[in-house]
């Protein structure tokens, strides 16, 4: 039966027609609540999306080459394996922080370099995208 | 209250309801006690029948005879240069800034702040100078009426420079205001909204 209930992995994500490559969103949610984001592609989770504004100005990004592999599981939190307690030893051992892999760094960089001279092409767009929005 | 504009065959009105609001169309014809026939050729109007309500009278009248035809209604139109005269009024320009406004996006606010955040910083800096010039002056006239015939000469010298200086440096106010989202808006946006 056609309506049968899929698994959320094969829902169809839809996305709002005004946002496409190259259009300038600004995030609501989460730690980068306020600041405003150049869209780059629609991931297969349809993460996020629906909890941002749109605005109607755009990048011509049609010649941005974004990785490949940037898909949902290249941008999963990663769990770090929690020490496990020795014995006699209360308190926690020096817990493992998060490290940004070069591999990381080397991509941002890669898109960076790209995505930076089309914004400097619009004059005042570079502070605008520095700036933080808020309802004041 | 004296009334100067009425409703009568030419006056221009401006259509404030409707499918055409913001329009000018020449009035031809009234029909009823609340009615008109109305016609805008150069304002892309069909001819057709609208009621008084709807309008808003401006200061043009035409000058053509009750039940004219399209074609005179265009000629009487352009004659008078209704439309050249009609975008030079308060009334077009504070209706276009106001459109201009409501369609802002959040980019184009971002620019006006910042292009407010620059003027009033040029004021502000040059109502500094003109405070100090005026302080020199007010320091001068006093140190002369303290030591009067001797350095009053000097005196004079020094409240005529700084003055000078003053008047020189007065605020170049930007007349930006109203036209502050006009200038800023994009270039492209600007463009589509004209046409």
């Amino acid at each position: 039966m056609p309506w049968q209930k899929k698994p959320f992995s094969q829902h169809v994500r839809k996305l709002q027609a005004s946002i496409t490559p190259g259009t300038i969103l600004i995030i609501l949610p989460g730690r980068y609540r306020g600041k405003r984001v150049v869209f780059l592609k629609q991931l297969s989770s349809g993460l996020l999306l629906k909890f941002v504004i749109t605005i109607s100005t755009k990048i011509d990004i049609s010649s941005v080459k974004i990785p490949i592999h940037f898909t949902d599981a290249y941008f999963k939190k990663k769990k770090l394996p929690k020490p496990k307690h020795q014995e006699g030893e209360i308190f926690d051992t020096e817990k493992e922080k998060y490290e940004i892999t070069e591999q990381r760094k080397f991509n941002q960089k890669a898109v960076d370099l790209q995505i930076l001279p089309k914004i400097k092409v619009v004059p005042q767009l570079q502070g605008y995208l520095h700036s933080v929005f808020s309802h004041k | 209250m004296v009334f100067g504009c009425f409703v009568e065959v030419g006056r221009v009105p401006s259509i404030s309801l409707g499918p055409h609001p913001g329009k000018l169309v020449g009035i031809v014809y009234a029909i009823a006690q609340n009615r008109a026939w109305a016609d805008g050729p150069c304002s892309l109007v069909r001819r057709q029948v609208m009621p008084f309500k709807s309008m808003e009278l401006t200061d043009f009248i035409l000058n053509f005879p009750h039940g004219t035809g399209q074609r005179y209604v265009r000629q009487d139109w352009q004659k008078a240069e209704i439309n050249t005269k009609w975008a030079a009024t308060r009334w077009a320009l504070q209706t276009e800034t106001r459109d201009r406004k409501a369609e802002m996006t959040d980019f184009d606010h971002y620019k006006v702040r910042k292009a407010k955040k620059m003027r009033n910083r040029i004021i502000k800096l040059d109502v500094r100078k003109l405070q100090k010039a005026a302080l020199l002056e007010c320091a001068a006239a006093a140190a002369a009426a303290e030591f009067p015939a001797k350095t009053m000469a000097a005196a004079d010298k020094k409240a005529t420079a700084p003055k000078a200086a003053g008047q020189h440096a007065a605020p170049p106010k930007t007349q930006e205001g109203q036209n502050t989202p006009a200038q800023k808006a994009p270039a492209p946006k600007a463009s589509g909204k004209k046409a």
